[in-house]
């Protein structure tokens, strides 16, 4: 009985020491957002919460609601109650630099977090050596997207020229045309012909997509001279929010939809986190609101995307608070390939089939 | 040159291997099925987008069946009285190997975009055909063995190798599905679920198949599968029940076991989809759990003669409350040191809920001849039929009451493998929470309720020795 009891005793001060053991930090780390409605913001928010999690960081969102003034505000307030760091995605310039000035003026870290004035971010961080930006690396998108494009082209390049004629035909809208030469590259290395825009302007204006998307195909399958009766074999647009307009467009001509190898035009886009409510046959509010241009990719109906790496941009911002909090080197345990200037910089990734 | 073929004094096949291999065979064929009713929910809710609070719903309707159609069928099997070319018993087991691939499939057909009354239609139709399938095989598999041999030590090694059948048939498939259901980002892949369902319901036939070509029946009784059901009056009986502590203690640690088991599949594949995001590991995850129980099932029946099952098993239960407080209190991260400390504390959970399922059924058996000692009645088909009523109660409410916890945590079936993080967190103190509460009923019911220590069940052994004795010398004199 004596030997039950002194057991139980160890193992409930084993469990209390174990339950006691808290975040890092007594006060909260602040993150402070320019508008939490945006769906990218959302996602990477999301992110953060995990990777905040995973190093034990106590914390609070801020939305701004894209109010340059609350912003501000709200850096002031955390600082008063003692933030040990902030993470920031800035309304705009100006208030980041109001924001770094308080910062630098209360001797704690800040983060620029993907933010969408990465260059001029990255400049005012140059200021103050507790602040750094960690954001995307722009440059590398269309090389991302291209040479995974190429791969997928080469897998089924048979199915993809659809006419036979030895080469594949292809609509960029926006400044997805500079997946172009990386796509390329790799195709003539595999012996394959370049892709063809001389059918279609190669450089699209982002606009009235679905329109355009009527305007090729309306003219294959209808009315059209020899020029137009080339289909596009190809189609890449630069923002997920035109997705589900180019899907709803190809499927009045039956592509896209059904599944099948010889009705699908591969469709490439950058990111995943836009709405595309209207390719699902549901009233279900909830469903709706979750259908995202990535559940159309996990359905089959585009090929894929080239999206920011959410998970290593939150926890190469996470790494960096949690290092300030514990006195170690800011770039301490963070991926040495993202260490570029002082700032973080992580390469995009793929999302697709 | 072929071996002749060894007879026994009746003309039979002499029992060997074969017969042991070909019955392990059998429960292979079940588990080919049986392996894939935890996938589930995740298929009709996250693949085919069914509402979780419609398909919690959904599952108690079935369930119903569930309970209803072991005695329904058995009953059916027993009333026919055709002869049989092969033997009853391998004639239903043949049938029901057909209907398993025809039923495994409707359960998981990939109708994405058909309506939701088509959907409801297919579930209902394809589980209550699926489940029907396989009480038709499986029923008359359990009663075959008698029929094989009557030999003790030849039932004992065709018992033995049934579970060899069983774990087989349930650890391939649990460690290589996952593996190829999910993709790389973790959702669920509807149309490989339903090539699986074929693919193994092709394979359970095959066994199905071998068991039937190599199972020598030596044995000419009339068994039937079903107990033969005195009338009863179901007040009195349960009225009963609840006066038997051992019965009813046995009943609630068993439930609390189920509960955990069951009811914490979907939550646990969620884990591991959406915070560990790595649900292609869970099967290799689940084999670990296994280890436990497969080391220690050799060494129960020394453990049980010096210690006692009541004992042995109330130890069981406090490993397991240890193992699950401290999957809660202890931060698991999502990440691979996380899934480690995860693994350790179901390694220790497995290993408490395995010392009690090794002695479950002969705890009940210890309660039959409790009845016995107290009123002079057994009652057994009475206390086994509403003990298993009572495990089916938990098997199948337990994962509507998950389900249905896990939609007010926020869970979204919509956003299938990708649940916000918060979300998923919820998810992981709700596995833990889970099997906590399983272990603390079985603890409940057993340390609590159980009332046969092994100073008791000696006791309550050696005097109904002395009545059994006495009532032959009776019987002798008369």
């Amino acid at each position: 009985m004596k030997k039950l009891i002194a057991i139980t005793l160890v193992l409930a001060a084993l469990v209390l020491t174990l339950a006691s053991c808290g975040a890092i930090n007594k006060n909260e780390v602040a993150v402070l957002w320019s508008d939490l409605s945006d769906d990218y913001l959302f996602t990477i928010s999301d992110a953060l919460d995990r990777a905040m999690y995973i190093d034990n960081i106590k914390y609070k969102h801020y939305d701004a609601k894209n109010d340059s003034a609350e912003q501000l505000n709200q850096a002031k307030a955390a600082i008063a109650a003692g933030a040990p760091a902030l993470i920031v995605n800035p309304t705009d310039v100006l208030t980041a630099t109001a924001i770094l000035d308080e910062a630098k003026g209360a001797g704690i870290p800040l983060v620029f977090l993907c933010s969408k004035f990465a260059a001029e971010v990255a400049q005012l961080a140059g200021g103050y050596d507790k602040c750094i930006t960690v954001n995307t690396d722009a440059s590398n998108l269309y090389k991302t997207l291209g040479e995974k494009i190429a791969e997928d082209l080469l897998e089924k390049y048979d199915d993809y020229d659809r006419n036979n004629d030895g080469k594949i035909t292809y609509t960029a809208f926006g400044l997805s045309s500079s997946a172009v030469p990386f796509i390329n590259e790799k195709l003539t290395a595999a012996g394959k012909k370049e892709l063809d825009g001389s059918v279609w302007t190669s450089v699209l204006p982002t606009t009235n997509v679905g329109a355009t998307i009527n305007q090729i195909f309306g003219d294959y399958d209808g009315s059209g001279n020899e020029v137009n009766a080339t289909p596009t074999e190809l189609i890449l647009t630069d923002d997920d929010a035109y997705v589900e307009e180019i899907l709803v467009a190809l499927r009045a001509y039956e592509l896209n939809y059904k599944k099948l190898v010889t009705h699908f035009i591969p469709l490439y886009t950058v990111g995943v986190a836009a709405n595309a409510a209207d390719l699902i046959d549901s009233t279900n509010e909830d469903e709706r609101a979750a259908y995202s241009v990535m559940s159309a990719i996990d359905d089959g109906f585009l090929s894929g995307a080239a999206l920011e790496d959410d998970d290593a941009i939150a926890l190469a911002a996470a790494h960096i608070v949690r290092n300030s909090i514990k006195g170690k080197p800011l770039f301490d345990k963070i991926n040495e390939a993202y260490i570029k200037d002082g700032d973080i910089i992580v390469p995009y990734t793929f999302y697709g089939n | 040159m072929k071996k002749p073929r060894q007879l026994d004094a009746n003309g039979h096949r002499k029992f060997g291997i074969l017969d042991s291999v070909s019955y392990a065979a059998g429960d292979f064929g079940c588990n080919m099925s049986f392996a894939l009713k935890s996938t589930l929910i995740i298929f009709w809710t996250q693949f085919m987008r069914m509402d979780s609070a419609l398909y919690a719903l959904l599952l108690i309707v079935v369930q119903v069946w569930d309970a209803i159609n072991d005695p329904l069928i058995g009953s059916i099997i027993d009333a026919d009285k055709h002869k049989y070319k092969r033997n009853k018993f391998l004639t239903y087991i043949w049938f029901g190997s057909i209907g398993l691939i025809v039923g495994g499939a409707l359960c998981f057909l990939p109708i994405q975009d058909a309506k939701m009354w088509a959907k409801i239609i297919i579930f209902i139709a394809g589980y209550v055909v699926w489940d029907a399938f396989y009480t038709i095989a499986n029923v008359p598999y359990g009663s075959l063995l008698s029929l094989i041999s009557k030999e003790p030590a030849d039932r004992a090694s065709l018992s033995a190798w049934r579970s060899v059948g069983s774990m087989v048939g349930n650890m391939v498939p649990m460690v290589v599905l996952p593996m190829i259901i999910y993709d790389a980002n973790n959702n669920i892949i509807g149309t490989r679920v339903f090539l699986a369902a074929l693919i193994m319901g092709v394979l359970g036939f095959i066994s199905f198949q071998f068991m039937i070509r190599n199972t020598e029946i030596r044995v000419e009784d009339d068994v039937k599968v079903s107990e033969d059901a005195p009338k009863i009056n179901i007040l009195k009986a349960f009225g009963n029940f609840i006066k038997n502590r051992p019965a009813v203690g046995a009943t609630v640690a068993a439930m609390g076991m189920f509960i955990g088991m069951q009811g914490g599949t979907a939550a646990v594949t969620v884990l591991f989809q959406s915070f560990f995001k790595n649900v292609q590991i869970s099967g290799v995850v689940s084999l670990f759990q296994m280890l436990p129980i497969v080391i220690f099932t050799p060494l129960a029946r020394k453990l049980v003669t010096k210690y006692g099952k009541k004992e042995l098993a109330v130890v069981g239960s406090l490993c397991s409350i240890l193992a699950c407080v401290l999957m809660l209190v202890i931060r698991i991260t999502p990440d691979t040191k996380g899934i480690i400390v995860y693994v350790i504390c179901q390694l220790i959970n497995s290993l408490g809920m395995g010392i009690y399922s090794t002695v479950s059924w002969s705890m009940m058996g210890d309660a039959i001849d409790y009845n016995e000692w107290k009123t002079g009645a057994r009652e057994e088909g009475t206390v086994y039929s509403l003990h298993s009523f009572f495990r089916k109660l938990a098997q199948g409410l337990g994962p509507s009451l998950v389900l249905l916890i896990m939609a007010a945590l926020n869970y979204s079936e919509y956003h299938a493998g990708n649940q916000l993080f918060t979300v998923a967190l919820s998810l992981r103190y709700l596995v833990a929470a889970l099997f906590l509460f399983s272990a603390l009923m079985q603890f409940v019911g057993l340390a609590l309720i159980y009332n046969l220590d092994k100073k008791t069940l000696e006791k309550m052994n050696a005097e109904l020795d002395e009545r059994h004795a006495a009532a032959v010398s009776a019987d002798v004199t008369e």
